[in-house]
């Protein structure tokens, strides 16, 4: 598989990568969002035991 | 440990639970993110140009883990419901809603990569076809599960309220699935069926079972992370978890000034 | 406490209930021109051309009772839940089943009948044939009650919640859908001169099943709404 196939896939490199694209979106947006929540904690456990 | 029986219902409480699942998280997530990087790799570099789809195909190494991780993910979430609220244990209810947003993401992703792949392998965007439809329905099974408990503001209720509502659910989902399928064949008419792949090859199932595999680990590093959210949330004035928290480890692993 | 006094226990809910509705027909009566309106305006936004009106007929009276009964279904326990007589309830040495039974079956007597009565008229706005006209009150008749025993799962969940009406949709129509496919399904084998047997043998196995299990399901969901 060269370089200039893997980017085309054949013509479908729209369907093939976009779809890649928005999982990885979708898992980094709630791991993100996870560790939002987190730090949010975080911030309240630090205010209380002040 | 000693030679002493490890006593397991001690991680039922979710003060014990806490400090497990953190020594957990990282192991977890670090194989998931190899298992998604060897997964792609033998995806794209491994895997043939099929012969009738071209590399469109490529997205079902997406699309089958993501679909897969929607059912089973609906299922547990609905055994450690209704676990939680037949033994009254909150941490299984707790693990239910940590479970319900993952599987709902998933089944999102399901639908989105499913019309990403039918487009160019049927030629429309969307097929009310019975694999498509029963994702669909699983969706808003999943939005309802998630509204409920969301709306309800005593946790005990919005526990044992889910965990009706799962059971409900995780009954109707056989019916609804068969439902679905003798809808489609009725109104086979203008729709584009689609026929059942003949067995797969050895290249193509390996990196679809690495994706898998890849796609649980996500699954399990991402609702530990979010279930240990939730038993802070929940837990805080107990003071099981205060004295815990502090006896273990001297501090919440994670509030540890550093 | 005997089968007797159960029996009539029942009997009584029911009366009671079907008499505080009357005394609310407002209520009941809007429902069935909510129905109404909902199916006349598929022929305003698709257009008079018969044959089209024909074959979504079936559909669009299927789903149009489908969410009158959704509208309605948010009073099954709300009034009793106000003023404290659902809390007496769970507290008899009654069973909680025959109970909810009861108010299911009189709200079903006075909301559902009034539906299936009208829906051959609807049908006839839609231009279906005899034979299908009959098959739609028919699968009606069985549809109605099981939208109505699943629905009440989700109206005693909901119980108090805030924007509970449209939660209530949220939760229910998903569970809803099977019985929508058999039940359209039967009424468009008639539009095909086909046999709608299959059709009406699993919506008759669907509401024999939920009038069986739902009631219990309810019975769970008003204990843990109600502590």
């Amino acid at each position: 598989m060269t370089l200039s196939q893997l980017l085309s896939m054949g013509g479908y490199a729209f369907y093939v990568w976009g779809s890649y694209a928005l999982s990885l979106i979708a898992m980094c947006a709630e791991v993100l969002l996870l560790r939002q929540r987190k730090k949010t904690l975080q911030r309240q456990h630090q205010n209380l035991s002040k | 440990m000693s030679r002493s029986k490890i006593h397991w219902y001690k991680y039922a409480s979710p003060a014990h639970f806490y400090p497990l699942a953190n020594k957990l998280i990282p192991w977890v997530a670090t194989v998931a993110v190899v298992l998604f990087i060897l997964g792609i790799y033998v995806a794209f570099f491994v895997a043939p140009t099929d012969f009738q789809q071209g590399d469109a195909y490529r997205v079902l190494f997406i699309h089958v883990p993501a679909a897969w991780m929607g059912m089973f993910l609906y299922i547990l979430m609905a055994v450690y419901a209704v676990i939680g609220w037949a033994f009254n244990v909150r941490l299984s209810s707790m693990m239910a809603s940590s479970l319900s947003i993952t599987g709902a993401m998933f089944t999102c992703l399901a639908l989105v990569t499913g019309s990403l792949w039918g487009k160019p392998t049927w030629g429309t965007w969307w097929v009310w076809d019975a694999r498509t439809t029963s994702t669909l329905i699983l969706f808003f099974l999943y939005i309802g599960f998630i509204s409920l408990q969301s709306v309800i503001d005593d946790p005990r209720r919005a526990d044992r309220a889910g965990a009706v509502l799962a059971l409900v659910g995780v009954i109707n989902v056989p019916v609804i699935y068969f439902s679905v399928q003798w809808w489609n064949t009725l109104h086979q008419g203008a729709t584009i069926r689609f026929l059942s792949q003949p067995t797969i090859a050895t290249r193509m199932l390996i990196p679809m079972l690495v994706m898998l595999s890849a796609c649980w680990l996500y699954s399990i590093a991402v609702v530990l992370i979010r279930l240990c959210c939730i038993i802070v949330e929940r837990e805080q004035s107990s003071v099981s978890f205060t004295e815990e928290s502090t006896r273990e480890n001297g501090a919440i692993a994670w509030g540890a000034d550093k | 406490m005997n089968t007797r006094s159960q029996f009539a226990m029942f009997r009584w809910i029911v009366w009671r209930d079907m008499t505080l509705a009357w005394r609310r027909r407002t209520d009941a009566l809007s429902t069935l021109f909510f129905f109404v309106i909902v199916v006349s305006l598929f022929p305003l936004s698709i257009g008079p051309e018969t044959q089209l009106l024909r074959s979504i007929a079936p559909g669009v009276v299927w789903v149009a009772a489908l969410l009158a009964s959704m509208l309605s279904l948010g009073r099954l326990f709300a009034n009793d839940y106000v003023d404290g007589t659902l809390e007496q309830m769970l507290l008899t040495p009654q069973p909680l089943y025959l109970i909810v039974l009861g108010k299911v079956l009189a709200q079903w007597l006075v909301s559902g009948i009034p539906l299936i009565v009208i829906s051959p008229l609807l049908g006839v706005q839609l231009g279906l044939s005899q034979e299908s006209l009959l098959m739609l009150a028919a699968s009606l008749l069985l549809g109605i009650p099981v939208l109505s025993l699943i629905g009440s799962i989700g109206t005693a969940l909901t119980l108090g919640l805030r924007g509970s009406g449209v939660l209530l949709s949220l939760l229910v129509l998903p569970l809803c859908i099977p019985t929508l496919i058999f039940g359209t399904g039967a009424v468009e084998a008639t539009l095909i001169s086909a046999s709608p047997e299959a059709n009406i043998y699993v919506l008759g196995a669907v509401f024999v099943l939920t009038v069986v299990f739902a009631p219990w399901a309810t019975c769970a969901a008003l204990r843990i709404s109600l502590e």
